[in-house]
């Protein structure tokens, strides 16, 4: 059986907020991070790497035009579950991150066309499986709401009040799974304008701290409530990197719920290259996650030993979810250790320091401080 | 017969405008086609036929600039002449449109022509759009049997006709940038919609023989058309040998 952790990763955003940018940035960042390490990532499978491709294809001939439109970008039509795998460079180990994309305005009850309903039902029971959540948000529209009738429009295009609600629900089940550790991630994306440490020139990311704490404080609220073991960290990616908004677009559209649509002009910086920024962070708080769900399985283990009565394994096996899939994988990870331990070949003591190696960048990255963009809240 | 539209408005994402189909069948194929790029599937179980057309681009752009997209699902028996003949002009002209990369748009003009935007979104907006749904389809109608009108670029190629042997295989792939293989593709649609069983598929993810080869034994016959960029076929189709037994899991 492959000794492949798969890992869950809900997230929950509005239509059009770049829910798949942010994808292409985490691997994007994520290759960096895993650089001069034995580990590396990689999409996993065909259709992920096809997706990808296209999209960071359509962003470089975006930018090699200098002149980036976010519209440049395809939206999604239908569901697709993105995975990347984390490799030591050993056939069936590795983690694979999953993370399911879809069209953002299903999120939306009055919006979601009728007849889609078992999909976005699908989409929920991933979302609930998930120990992770990801809140993309548009910073840009919090950002360049300047008058009090555009802030007032603020919620309706982010739809706080939808993916608070998600949250919570997401938050409940955490609680029904107290015992796995939980994580939210609120990912501020398209940056560029408000930090001065990726070629910008205005530092606003107190600014946007502030905002993003007060737009999704009912969010935070009913996730504190509702769970309070769980980690929440801000982390503002920037997906693009090289481009800064010139002029924001408040047009008026009395059809819509907020009465605006927005809309901005990007410039693009030289020399026109992609440059993400923050994506790393969602690693580093994903290996944080994972350590401590491997000490969490390690105390059952432990117990197990002491209390014949009720053993970790039937423990584990009652919860479905992250908390067994850890708790398998590293149960697949001992018998293989145990199993290529007795081997003298010198491929198995390859591979059994790939597994080790594994395990020990895990450990450090769990080990990484934050970027000075990133908040544990 | 019914015609089914789905586009999105400049905030209001993707849905059908009126009536919208009772089984979303094509989205089987999501491990095989972005749907956000064309696609064309062709289904036919002999007495009915299923059309789904998808990343056909429109004029209008959505509140962040991205060109929106129509997604044309048709469905109909070989009884009706009138909806095989719309279903077979739209499947050549978006073949014809994808195969001369946007110079054309031909398919794209009359949807837009029939669905201009601020139609699209006052219908989109609406929730109980049931009373719109018989005037989308005669809509949808109209604009494809608009197509007949217009010149088709495949249908004109004069020199390029399938001969017997090619027509007769159940089964096969071909270069999307190939003349001869659209064609007997097309050939291939129009016994599809004429009561003959089987498929017709381009889907933007299968980029080889092999992957096409694994969704033709998923089920019912069927001819791909993949874009050959690693250039294992020339310009004639390759069949595929044809199995007794169709394996356990089936797409349709």
């Amino acid at each position: 059986m492959a000794n492949q952790l798969l890992y869950k990763i809900g997230v929950v955003g509005p239509n059009r907020v770049g829910k798949t940018s942010l994808i292409t940035s985490i691997l994007k960042d994520t290759q960096t991070l895993l650089s001069n390490t034995s580990l590396s990532i990689h999409p996993e499978g065909k259709p992920t790497k096809l997706r990808l491709d296209r999209h960071r294809k359509e962003l470089e001939g975006s930018l090699y035009a200098k002149e980036f439109n976010p519209g440049g970008l395809k939206g999604t039509e239908e569901p697709f579950k993105f995975e990347l795998m984390i490799d030591p460079g050993m056939p069936e180990m590795g983690i694979r991150l999953g993370l399911l994309d879809y069209p953002g305005g299903w999120i939306d009850d009055e919006r979601r066309p009728e007849g889609r309903e078992k999909d976005w039902n699908e989409c929920l029971s991933w979302i609930n499986e998930s120990s992770v959540l990801l809140v993309p948000i548009d910073s840009a529209v919090l950002m360049e709401a300047d008058q009090s009738r555009y802030q007032r429009a603020v919620p309706w295009i982010l739809t706080t009040t939808e993916v608070e609600d998600i949250a919570r629900m997401w938050a409940k089940e955490r609680k029904q799974r107290n015992r796995e550790p939980a994580l939210l991630i609120l990912c501020p994306l398209k940056c560029e304008s408000y930090f001065t440490d990726n070629g910008g020139q205005r530092d606003e990311s107190k600014e946007l701290f502030d905002k993003v704490s007060k737009a999704y404080s009912g969010l935070l609220k009913s996730v504190r409530d509702e769970a309070s073991h769980c980690k929440i960290i801000y982390a503002p990616v920037d997906t693009i990197g090289c481009v800064e908004i010139l002029s924001a677009k408040w047009k008026e559209e009395i059809n819509l719920p907020g009465g605006f649509e927005f809309s901005a002009n990007y410039l693009v910086r030289n020399p026109g290259k992609q440059n993400v920024l923050g994506a790393d962070a969602v690693l580093i708080a994903l290996c944080k996650h994972l350590v401590e769900a491997k000490q969490g399985v390690a105390v059952e283990i432990a117990r197990e030993h002491q209390s014949k009565a009720v053993t970790a394994k039937e423990r584990a096996k009652r919860d479905e979810g992250f908390f067994t899939n850890i708790w398998l994988w590293l149960n697949g990870e001992r018998d293989l250790r145990n199993k290529i331990a007795v081997m003298l070949d010198k491929k198995s003591r390859d591979d059994l320091k790939r597994v080790l190696d594994m395990d020990e960048v895990i450990n450090q990255l769990s080990k990484k401080v934050y970027g000075s963009r990133v908040h544990e809240l | 017969m019914a015609f089914y539209l789905q586009t999105r408005g400049r905030t209001n994402d993707y849905a059908f405008l009126g009536d919208m189909p009772s089984d979303h069948w094509w989205t089987k194929y999501r491990e095989f086609t972005a749907f956000e790029d064309p696609t064309i599937l062709v289904h036919s179980d002999g007495p009915t036929w299923k059309v789904c057309l998808s990343g056909i681009p429109s004029s209008r752009k959505d509140r962040v600039g991205t060109t929106i997209r129509y997604t044309l699902v048709l469905e109909g028996s070989q009884s009706e002449e009138r909806s095989c003949s719309a279903a077979y002009e739209s499947v050549a002209t978006w073949l014809s449109d994808v195969a001369n990369a946007g110079s054309q748009n031909t398919l794209q003009r009359e949807l837009d022509s029939e669905f201009p935007e601020e139609f699209v979104e006052q219908t989109i907006i609406r929730h109980d759009s049931k009373p719109f749904g018989g005037d989308i389809a005669n809509k949808i109608e109209k604009a494809l049997l608009g197509l007949l009108k217009r010149p088709n670029a495949i249908e004109k190629e004069p020199s390029i006709s399938p001969n017997n042997e090619e027509a007769g295989h159940l089964s096969w792939v071909g270069a999307l940038e190939k003349p001869r293989p659209r064609k007997i593709f097309l050939k291939r649609v129009q016994g599809l919609l004429n009561g003959q069983v089987g498929r017709a598929l381009i889907m933007n993810l299968v980029e080889s023989v092999d992957e096409a080869r694994t969704i033709v034994y998923q089920g019912l016959p069927a001819v791909v058309l993949i874009e050959d960029s690693a250039k294992e076929l020339g310009p004639n189709i390759l069949p595929f040998i044809e199995k007794k037994k169709i394996q356990k899991q089936t797409i349709y």
